[in-house]
């Protein structure tokens, strides 16, 4: 029995093009960019003469020693579970935070408003490493030093200008009268502001959630000099544990593994808000 | 029936108390309260670090005191614990400080004095013998103005590792540690032998980044010395640089020359990518420190391609027969801001006493003690250390990198110049002139030309013997 193309196309659609070059392409860019890393997870995977190898060993018996050395030996999970609490917690504190602040900026015009927004700007231009005395000094003064808090609190402001600045121009991009419909309806600003602006703007707010959350979970100054063994993150653990006078190639790639596997598992979650989010604005209305 | 029974677990109490005994009675008083202390100790990622850490537990079972530690990247750890150091967190007892790092710690006040606590029998053990340290090793890692400031890991020169089934293959045999036949002719017409880019073998992995120079060219600019220029190698009596001669142009070119046998972008190669190459097994030889050489070369598990094919030698000697006298250690310095002075003290007499120390050589710590570099755990574990026995000893110079708070400009000068010579850039004859030039700059700066000052420090690279005084000697 023939089966039958029910598959309506409009006389005006464009002629879909199957172009096997730009197959090609994709592949190329995605081998190009996906080779590396998984040639470190592999690395991961090996012992410690299959690492060092000079000859790349695709074929080898995998090993979950470097992975026992991090976990058993190391304690690298506690580190795992302070990047975690402190880039959860300083990507929910600054977007909220900054959430608000973008919103007065987009809405409201007020004296210095163009000061405010040059100057959230200018926070991000500043090198860490120039205020790093003086925030370690601030931190001793008010024993912050190798806490959780104290993190949470520099990652939040370390981040809100980014938020501020991102979500400014998205908060821009949705009409004000879709507020004002609602406060004639009887909504107050507030009403009308979660009921009507913040689902439309949940994929901008997720999408720079997610690149605050990556900000976070990866930064490695601040946190090499303002903690110790309390409250110390993932990425000078990994530096500590695999990089000395010379490199320990298969703990640096098991020490990959674990760095990246929650971003990428948060990032695949979030990935159709983040597309949403990004693509934002792109279309003129 | 019943008291042979009571006797006899009497007995089997006494003797089980006597076999216990030396443990028991190592311990004092003092240190018996210290039960239930926590010290932290911040440190590098290195091999020796690792090997010592093996005995934490059992520091913390035998004492009660528990042991953190916080270990930090090389290439971070010296702004870390200076910055620490600076603000008087007291975030750490103890510290471990490279030899180069003493001047300057102990004259800023950093470090608590430890010869106090070595002759305080409640917290030193009774054996702990500080005289059993080699002079030149205590004297040259943990003295300054007289004062002893950090007791030693291990201490060792730099030098050459090799690989002997190479030299084997392509028909000679390379000589022994300090063999005067093992000179700069020597080892380039060897590499030269050996070298074969194609076939995935180059003659040496040498490490000219412009960080490195102070620990890997340097041994070349000793080595190219007349036996009259011994001494003057960068520095006249009078504190003026004399680095602008004929010997640094030489031992430059010769450092350069080096280049033949490596790859096209190796001009920031590094320790690290240097050891990589060679544990591979891609080159014949490479720059060692003798305290890496069990981490870096001689672990089967990691280094399978070269473990146990190695020979590893002095850097070579120059034209005219100088060897580098290379001093280089690390050691534990303990912090004047620490809350738990006497626990941390029982911790650094126990992790460098004769027998930890010891045991700590079967997993690639370093010798500091007499004792050590003569047992026999060192001569199976780690035999490399023991010619070099007589030349730590006798030999080496701790001064050899100028202990002055200009050292760290000098090293970046020299690294700086000497790698555009590797470039291309300029000539050895250029960056030797450049070099006294920049040298003599950061010397005025520092005050060593200020007509009548009278306060400028001893140059005792001139008469070793200042550092051969018993360790007890100290202050």
């Amino acid at each position: 029995m023939a089966t039958i193309d029910t598959t309506i196309t409009s006389p005006d659609a464009p002629p879909v093009q199957r172009n096997g070059w730009v197959y090609a392409v994709i592949i190329a860019v995605c081998v190009v960019n996906f080779l590396p890393y998984l040639w470190v997870v592999m690395t991961g995977f090996m012992d410690g003469a299959a690492a060092a190898s000079r000859a790349p060993q695709w074929i080898f018996t995998p090993t979950l020693d470097a992975f026992r050395y991090l976990i058993f030996e190391k304690g690298i999970m506690s580190n795992f579970m302070n990047s975690l609490i402190v880039a959860l917690c300083s990507t929910f504190f600054s977007v909220t935070i900054g959430m608000f602040c973008a919103y007065a900026l987009a809405r409201y015009d007020f004296i210095g408003r163009d000061d405010v927004s040059f100057w959230v700007l200018t926070n991000r231009m500043m090198p860490p490493v120039a205020v790093l005395i003086p925030i370690f000094v601030i931190f001793q003064t008010l024993k912050l030093l190798d806490t959780l808090p104290g993190l949470i609190l520099l990652y939040t402001a370390m981040q809100l200008p980014f938020v501020v600045w991102m979500l400014t121009g998205y908060f821009r991009d949705i009409p004000r009268r879709y507020e004002e419909s609602a406060m004639v309806d009887g909504d107050t600003w507030f009403q009308a502001f979660r009921k009507v602006t913040l689902p439309l703007m949940m994929p901008s707010i997720t999408a720079t959630a997610i690149f605050v959350m990556i900000l976070s979970w990866n930064e490695f100054a601040f946190a090499t000099f303002l903690t110790s063994t309390n409250a110390k993150t993932m990425p000078p653990a990994i530096m500590a544990y695999s990089i000395g006078a010379d490199i320990e190639w298969n703990v640096l790639g098991a020490a990959v593994v674990l760095i990246t596997a929650p971003l990428i598992l948060f990032v695949l979650v979030m990935q159709r808000q983040l597309i949403s989010g990004l693509s934002q604005g792109v279309v003129k209305k | 029936m019943k008291y042979i029974r009571i006797g006899g677990a009497m007995t089997a109490t006494f003797a089980l108390s006597l076999v216990t005994a030396p443990a028991v009675l190592a311990q004092t008083e003092a240190q018996k309260a210290l039960a239930g202390a926590e010290i932290r100790f911040l440190q590098p990622s290195m091999p020796q670090f690792a090997a010592l850490g093996k005995f934490i537990p059992e520091f913390e079972e035998k004492y009660g005191i528990k042991v953190i530690v916080d270990e930090v990247p090389f290439d971070q750890y010296r702004q870390k614990s200076l910055v620490e150091m600076q603000q008087g967190t007291g975030t750490y007892d103890f510290y471990a400080v490279d030899v180069m790092w003493l001047a300057e710690y102990a004259a800023a006040g950093f470090l608590d004095p430890l010869m106090p606590y070595v002759k305080n029998p409640d917290l030193t053990e009774e054996g702990y013998d500080i005289d059993d340290f080699l002079p030149r090793v205590i004297s040259g890692t943990g003295v300054y103005n007289d004062t002893l400031y950090t007791i030693p890991l291990g201490a060792g020169p730099v030098g050459t590792t090799f690989r002997a089934d190479v030299a084997e293959q392509a028909g000679f045999k390379l000589p022994e540690r300090f063999s005067p036949e093992f000179n700069t002719q020597y080892m380039f017409d060897a590499a030269k032998k050996v070298n074969n880019p194609e076939s995935g073998m180059i003659g040496f992995a040498n490490i000219p980044g412009r960080w490195f120079w102070g620990v890997t060219y340097l041994p070349y600019l000793y080595a190219f010395q007349t036996p009259e220029t011994v001494g003057n190698e960068y520095l006249d009596k009078d504190w003026k640089v004399t680095i602008n001669n004929q010997n640094t142009i030489d031992s430059i070119d010769y450092f350069v020359s080096l280049k033949e046998f490596m790859p096209a972008d190796s001009a920031n190669w590094g320790i690290g990518e240097a050891t990589a190459v060679y544990q591979q097994g891609g080159a014949f030889g490479v720059w060692n420190y003798q305290d890496f050489i069990k981490g870096f070369f001689e672990d089967p598990a990691t280094q399978a391609a070269v473990a146990g094919k190695n020979v590893h030698l002095h850097t070579p000697s120059g034209p005219h027969g100088v060897i580098d006298p290379w001093f280089g250690a690390w050691s534990f310095g303990m912090s004047k801001d620490s809350k738990n002075k006497a626990a941390t003290w029982t911790f650094i007499q126990w992790i460098t006493s004769k027998e930890i120390q010891e045991r700590a050589t079967e997993f690639g710590a370093g010798p500091s003690r007499h004792s050590t570099y003569k047992s026999e755990t060192l001569a199976k574990f780690q035999p490399w250390w023991l010619p070099v026995y007589d030349f730590m000893l006798k030999d080496t110079n701790p001064d050899e990198r100028v202990r002055i708070p200009e050292w760290a400009e000098i090293s970046d000068i020299m690294g700086e110049e000497g790698n555009r010579v590797w470039i291309g850039e300029i000539d050895s004859a250029t960056a030797a002139a450049n070099m006294e030039t920049r040298m003599t700059a950061a010397m005025k700066k520092g005050g060593y030309y200020i007509p009548g000052r009278t306060d400028l420090p001893p140059q005792n690279w001139r008469d070793l013997t200042y550092y051969d005084r018993l360790p007890s000697q100290w202050k």
